[in-house]
């Protein structure tokens, strides 16, 4: 009850500001999408899930993401605490429970995939390549041009991971990834 | 009890009724409207629990839209609250308290945020609607808030639905108890009537009882006292209706009784209360100006209307009354001495040879003071053996021989002397002292009757009278016995005498007689001729001797009609095998006739007058030879 009185007294003073005046930032957005998806996201018994006592979030250093990721590391997060790890080789892939993988990693995914050999990681991407090839969550515009995202029920699958139905449902098919233009 | 009162019973009753049944009515409404507050509190938290469990559910479906900023997804979930009837609106909003999404059931107006009237309590009742806030969680973590609201409408119509039947439900309660009230009302109302009647109403005759003429009659007073009238008091009496009770048993009594009162009943004005108030006694109140001077009419007509035969089981019954009148204020000032008055005025009138009707006299009230001194007197008497008996011998006129004696009873007073028992009779026998008289009588005369057996002067009977009374005594027969025992006298010597009219009122002492005569005791009937002289009894009943009653033999031989009774009576005594005796007898001419036709036992003044038993010894001695007759 006092957390609720708390909660209502902070949105009242939260709603007092100018709602949505500044416009976000689309990788902010992006690292917003994928700090939730983890939310929604459960990993199998027997994954590095359990004993780390990080929730490790694995991106390429060179990511034009990284930054905004990064601004998440040391998040609480379920319990734990989230750790962002750049990633320059690919052949090993340890303890990362979260991959995102953009545009530049292109080259690499074959060797991504043969590294990660149906780990329980959540792989997530806003490159419409790498999404067609199969990551469990793809980054993009909807068709009204807001962000969105789906799931790939058989890339999850692979993966060993469960995702929320609340997700699940929120899932459309993207019509254009955003990151394209940057690249 | 006045009337009024009765009538007024009902009236209050029906008020006590209503009272009652405005409680009760009351108490239930009351029993109603809290069950119904009760319901309608029951049914808003319900409503409330339900909303909340919705709430939850929306809202746990809702973070992840609300995470991702998905307002279309927000709005499916907020849609499928469409489910839920009650639910009117429902948003949800961002931490920020930006709205993601809304849902209304009928295109009312949005959601808003929630103002500081929910920082206290999560949810709000206004008249019509619910309102519930609750914040949508995720990892522990609040990402924003759903604001319910439902309404209260069917809430309402069940409440009303609810409320409804309470009411038809007390309403039949109260119906089925009312009816059940009533219907034991009644009941007890019925019973009460039932027990008034029986305890003021005469089963046998349907009138008011003795009880209630009391009542009637000092209602009547005080009436009359307050508006100066009068009110003659009528106290009637069956004459001889014990003989039909006697003789054709108490259900035809009972029917007699009936007939007579419809016959009363019919004479009378409808204000004249005619009440039984005794077996045979009947008492009429009449009220008015009029009353006293009217009340000899209604006594006239009250004769006239029982003069008629009544028919009783095919039996012609001729019954006559005795009627006393008395009035108030005029004869007695108070309700006692008017019934005492009207009661003497009425065996005044028996006095006068029943079938009549006498006005109270106050000469009346000092010859009923003077009965009650005599009877005083007779007890005293009977406790100081102031009676003493007195012989007339009964001659056998053949032989001039004394074969027996009456006994008459006298009474010796202190004062006034010698007592005839005309002056005394009648008041033992109205007050029973008749019975401890006659008992010393026959005491005394079977002693004497003894002594002058043992004096030598031969078998000689002694005759005693016997009263009605002394017939209804349950054990007369062992006692005479006794007193034969004792006195040592043998029964052949002792004569019981009865009157027809005494015979003829006590059927019933048929066993006594036979008794009496299996022991050896001779039975005479006394006065023969004056009664009945019904043929049928002289048969049936064990009798000995007849006794030829004085006013037949007066006037022989000059009257033809005497001559002629006395001589049947003689005629029929010898043929039906019993002895005969002339009372009265006070000439030669009458003796003589009554010897030449065949009756020799004689009696009278021309023989002897009554004697003192020692005169009566100086004559039997005197006549222990032979000598002639003594005038």
């Amino acid at each position: 009850m006092i957390a609720l009185r708390r909660l209502i007294l902070l949105i009242l003073a939260l709603a007092a500001l100018p709602a949505g005046a500044q416009p976000v930032p689309e990788y902010e957005l992006k690292a917003a999408f994928v700090y939730n998806f983890v939310q929604f996201t459960e990993w199998p018994a027997d994954s590095p899930w359990d004993s780390s006592p990080t929730l490790n979030l694995c991106v390429s250093a060179s990511s034009p993401l990284s930054s905004a990721l990064y601004a998440l590391n040391d998040r609480a997060i379920r319990g734990r605490r989230l750790a962002v790890r750049f990633v320059g080789s690919y052949d090993a892939l340890p303890g990362c429970h979260v991959l995102f993988l953009d545009a530049a990693d292109r080259p690499r995914l074959a060797q991504i995939r043969k590294s990660l050999a149906g780990a329980a990681v959540l792989t997530i991407s806003d490159d419409s390549d790498i999404i067609r090839d199969g990551v469990v969550i793809g980054l993009g515009l909807l068709d009204n041009n807001r962000m969105g995202f789906e799931v790939n029920l058989q890339a999850m699958r692979q993966a060993r991971l469960t995702i929320s139905s609340k997700l699940l449902r929120l899932s459309q098919p993207i019509s254009q990834p955003i990151s394209r233009p940057s690249h | 009890m006045p009337p009024r009162d009765r009538k007024s019973t009902p009236r209050l009753g029906f008020r006590v009724a209503m009272a009652n049944l405005v409680t009760a009515a009351a108490a239930l409404l009351m029993a109603s409207a809290l069950l119904i507050a009760f319901q309608l509190v029951s049914l808003r938290a319900s409503l409330l629990e339900d909303l909340r469990v919705k709430a939850r559910i929306v809202g746990d479906n809702l973070a992840a839209a609300v995470m991702f900023g998905d307002r279309g997804a927000a709005a499916e979930t907020l849609g499928s609250l469409q489910a839920s009837p009650s639910i009117v609106a429902a948003a949800v909003f961002d931490p920020e308290g930006r709205t993601v999404a809304t849902y209304s059931h009928r295109g009312d107006e949005p959601l808003v945020v929630p103002g500081p009237e929910f920082a206290a309590q999560d949810h709000r009742f206004t008249w019509h609607t619910l309102d519930l806030v609750q914040p949508v969680e995720h990892g522990g973590k609040v990402i924003g808030m759903v604001r319910v609201r439902a309404s209260q409408d069917g809430l309402y119509s069940r409440l009303f639905a609810y409320a409804g039947t309470t009411v038809l439900i007390a309403a039949g309660a109260l119906a089925v108890a009312f009816l059940l009230v009533s219907r034991m009302r009644r009941a007890v109302l019925r019973a009460e009537a039932r027990l008034d009647y029986l305890a003021y109403i005469d089963p046998v005759t349907n009138l008011p009882n003795r009880h209630a003429f009391n009542e009637r009659l000092a209602y009547a007073l005080e009436r009359a006292d307050r508006l100066g009238e009068r009110v003659a008091l009528l106290l009637l009496d069956l004459d001889n209706f014990k003989i039909v009770n006697d003789t054709l048993g108490h259900h035809r009594g009972d029917a007699l009784l009936a007939a007579a009162t419809h016959r009363l009943s019919e004479g009378l004005r409808r204000g004249d209360g005619l009440c039984r108030i005794g077996g045979d006694e009947f008492a009429f109140v009449m009220e008015g100006p009029g009353a006293c001077d009217e009340a000899e009419l209604v006594a006239r007509k009250t004769l006239a209307a029982l003069a008629a035969p009544f028919s009783v089981d095919g039996h012609d019954i001729y019954i006559t009354a005795s009627v006393g009148i008395a009035c108030y204020p005029n004869d007695a000032a108070d309700l006692q001495t008017l019934t005492r008055n009207a009661d003497t005025a009425m065996y005044a009138a028996k006095d006068r040879g029943k079938n009549a009707y006498v006005r109270f006299h106050s000469d009346m009230d000092q010859r009923a003071r003077r009965r009650l001194t005599v009877e005083t007197q007779l007890r005293k008497a009977l406790e100081r053996d102031e009676f003493v008996v007195h012989y007339q011998p009964v001659y056998d006129y053949r032989n001039t021989r004394i074969v027996g004696v009456e006994a008459l009873v006298r009474w010796q007073h202190p004062e006034q002397g010698l007592i005839p028992p005309g002056d005394f009779i009648a008041v033992a026998e109205d007050s029973g002292l008749i019975v401890p008289v006659g008992r010393r009588v026959l005491a005394l005369a079977c002693r004497q009757a003894r002594a002058w057996q043992t004096a030598g002067f031969g078998p000689l009977y002694v005759s005693v009278n016997l009263s009605a009374r002394q017939l209804q005594e349950n054990d007369f027969a062992r006692e005479t016995i006794a007193v034969l025992l004792e006195a040592g006298l043998s029964p052949r010597l002792l004569e019981l005498e009865i009157t027809e009219s005494v015979l003829m009122e006590n059927t019933q002492a048929q066993t006594l007689l036979d008794e009496l005569q299996a022991a050896g005791v001779r039975l005479a009937i006394d006065d023969f001729g004056t009664g009945y002289s019904s043929m049928s009894y002289l048969k049936r009943l064990p009798i000995d001797k007849l006794k030829i009653d004085r006013s037949f033999v007066r006037d022989i031989p000059a009257d033809r009609d005497d001559t002629a009774i006395t001589t049947a009576i003689i005629a029929m005594a010898h043929g039906l095998g019993l002895s005969v005796v002339a009372e009265g007898v006070e000439t030669r001419d009458q003796a003589e006739f009554l010897r030449v036709h065949g009756c020799d036992l004689m009696q009278g003044y021309f023989f002897s007058h009554p004697l003192p038993a020692g005169e009566l010894g100086e004559l039997l001695l005197r006549h222990a030879s032979p000598l002639a007759p003594v005038a």
